[in-house]
């Protein structure tokens, strides 16, 4: 019971992360960026390259991993996502489905298809009377923890983040009192790719890497962001610890039925409360 | 039996229609000019995708931005092919059935999940697509999990066209296709059609000069889901093995991408010429790495967003007719 918990929390808080960054640039830049997945492929194939590869150690590999593809995030909203501002639906969702599309057939290039596994860092199990947990994942769950407090911190308290919130309240009032749209794009696009990064990364070693885990990872931040509502950080986050408990409890009772399950309780929440739990609003819960 | 000619009697118009009987008469003489099983396979598969695009094009209208039209193919295809390996009944009642199966899902999803503007749409199509994959996946007992179900007979000879080659094939797929353009196309240039525009252009507006939007929008739905089920059935019976992982993300994906690429100005010319090229482009793409398929089709969309945005038919100056025409 308690192992089933803890992979729930695993799972759940790495959703967390995933869909915080979706959820984000979703509040701020008013795109659904359906490439999310792709940056989270990313943040697990770099880790490989720099853990496996490379030799750098876990630690190390992780935050360097956030740190290149928070620059590809920050480089994908100069090139392309600046230049669709008053464009239309088709030409955003083209522009964001042909990246993720894109993203993936780069990686099957250069990655190769086939899965490879990333060794763990912190081998070992902890053991108790009636259960008994790795270590690995214990430090996944600590180091979303932190991420995850890092960015509340942030978005609460500091200067960058009121104005972040301020943008997503109401851009045309934000610029008005002289906050550059333009910076908080740029800071956002960065933290959402490095939080899918953080995400892909920090699970690599519980899961696999390949250039295919994208897409489930898209489409399970997509049934969260819509059940705790769009550009809502504590939807984000409720979403994905249900998604994750979900997850969890439902492989080990019932089978695989998480992906009906999410999008049964999609449909529910649609039909009683269309805005999603937390409505369409981006400030954190007071 | 006059029809044809005052069809063709129409003075602005007949430059265009002398066009389209002679495109579809090349469209005939392909396959005998060809004679090479592959490239008429390649065909197949275009017409198939053009289908699909060309609804995607319909619920476009009205500002859906679907990205779960391959479930509906698939459950055309399985619906067809459980249809006929069960209850043996004939393909051609099948193909009917399935479309009309698949309509019906698309209609009471539809009553759910169209209250959603825009985007929205958009994320919970694309998790239905996934949805429907997923229980072609996990209920074994019904639709065989990841290997699908096999030996789905070919459809029943009719008119002396017997079903073994693959020409058969190509003219039921083409006279699907032309079906289904024809209805479509009438669609578009209707009362209805210019209702779609309307609320595609701006839904309040529509709304607030007294167009049942939720009506409308259940409407296209349905007959785009019709048309996609459709397909799907021919698809069943063409390869006579299905399974699940021929009708995920990606081919939703893919349909987008087609009709993006070939332009969305007419629900007619963009989506056939998007699907032919793109498809034909992925045939050759495939032969030679792995993952250049999709780099290519990630690139060549955003190239197209960007620096041709009336897709490839504004190469052809399609839509400076359409222009025309409206005017």
């Amino acid at each position: 019971m308690i192992q089933v918990i803890v992979n729930a929390l695993v799972l759940g808080l790495t959703y967390v992360l995933m869909a915080s960054g979706l959820s984000l640039i979703f509040g701020i830049l008013q795109i659904v960026n359906f490439a999310h997945g792709q940056f989270y492929m990313f943040g697990a194939c770099f880790l490989y390259w720099l853990n496996m590869k490379l030799g750098v150690s876990y630690v190390l590999s992780v935050l360097l991993s956030m740190f290149i593809v928070g620059g590809l995030g920050i480089i994908t909203e100069l090139a392309f996502f600046r230049k669709l501002m008053k464009a239309s639906i088709i030409a955003v969702l083209g522009v964001v489905l042909g990246l993720m599309v894109g993203m993936e057939g780069l990686m099957e290039v250069l990655f190769g298809q086939d899965s490879k596994k990333v060794t763990t860092a912190f081998s070992g199990v902890l053991r108790a009377r009636h259960f008994s947990i790795s270590y690995e994942r214990l430090a996944v769950i600590f180091a979303s923890l932190i991420i995850i407090s890092i960015l509340y911190y942030w978005i609460r308290y500091t200067r960058e983040g009121t104005a972040t919130r301020a943008v997503a309240q109401d851009k045309r009032a934000a610029e008005l009192v002289g906050i550059d749209v333009n910076r908080i794009r740029l800071i956002i696009m960065g933290i959402g790719c490095a939080l899918a990064a953080a995400a892909g990364s920090l699970i690599s070693p519980v899961f696999f890497v390949s250039p295919y885990i994208g897409a489930n990872a898209m489409f399970k931040s997509l049934i969260i962001i819509t059940l705790g509502g769009m550009g809502s950080l504590p939807g984000a986050a409720l979403g994905g610890l249900i998604l994750g408990f979900i997850e969890s409890f439902s492989q080990t009772y019932i089978g695989n039925i998480t992906e009906m399950l999410g999008f049964l309780l999609v449909i529910v929440i649609l039909l009683v409360k269309p805005q999603g739990i937390f409505g369409v609003a981006f400030e954190m819960a007071e | 039996m006059g029809w044809p000619l005052k069809w063709l009697n129409d003075k602005k118009e007949i430059g265009n229609r002398v066009g389209i009987i002679i495109f579809l008469f090349i469209v005939c003489l392909i396959p005998i000019v060809l004679r090479e099983d592959y490239y008429v396979h390649i065909l197949i598969m275009g017409a198939v995708w053009t289908i699909l695009c060309m609804g995607w094009v319909l619920l476009l209208r009205l500002g859906l931005f679907s990205l779960g039209q391959a479930g509906f193919l698939g459950i055309g295809a399985y619906s067809s092919g459980l249809l006929v390996l069960h209850l043996g009944i004939s393909f051609w009642f099948a193909i009917l059935l399935a479309g009309l199966f698949t309509a019906l899902v698309a209609f009471s999803l539809g009553i759910i999940i169209l209250r959603l503007r825009g985007l929205y749409f958009a994320v919970v199509s694309f998790a239905f697509g996934e949805v429907v994959r997923n229980i072609y996946l996990n209920w074994i007992s019904l639709f065989g999990g990841v290997s699908g179900i096999s030996g789905i007979p070919r459809p029943d000879p009719l008119f002396g066209l017997v079903f073994k080659s693959k020409m058969p094939y190509y003219y039921l797929i083409v006279f699907l296709t032309l079906v289904t353009g024809i209805v479509l196309y009438r669609i578009d240039q209707s009362r209805a059609g210019r209702i779609f525009r309307a609320i595609g252009h701006n839904s309040d507006l529509a709304q607030s000069q007294g167009m049942n939007i939720k009506k409308y929008k259940v409407m296209s739905f349905t007959i785009a889901s019709f048309f996609a089920g459709i397909a799907g059935s021919f698809l069943a019976h063409y390869y006579t093995t299905i399974y699940p992982d021929q009708f995920g993300v990606w081919d939703s994906i893919l349909v987008q991408i087609k009709a993006t690429v070939g332009g969305v100005a007419t629900v007619v010319a963009g989506p056939l010429i998007g699907a032919v090229v793109m498809t034909v482009v992925s045939e050759v793409l495939r032969g030679y790495m792995a993952g250049l398929e999709p780099l290519f089709f990630g690139v060549f969309l955003i190239a197209v967003v960007f620096f041709l945005p009336g897709g490839l038919e504004s190469l052809l100056n399609v839509r400076r007719v359409e222009k025309i025409k409206r005017t």
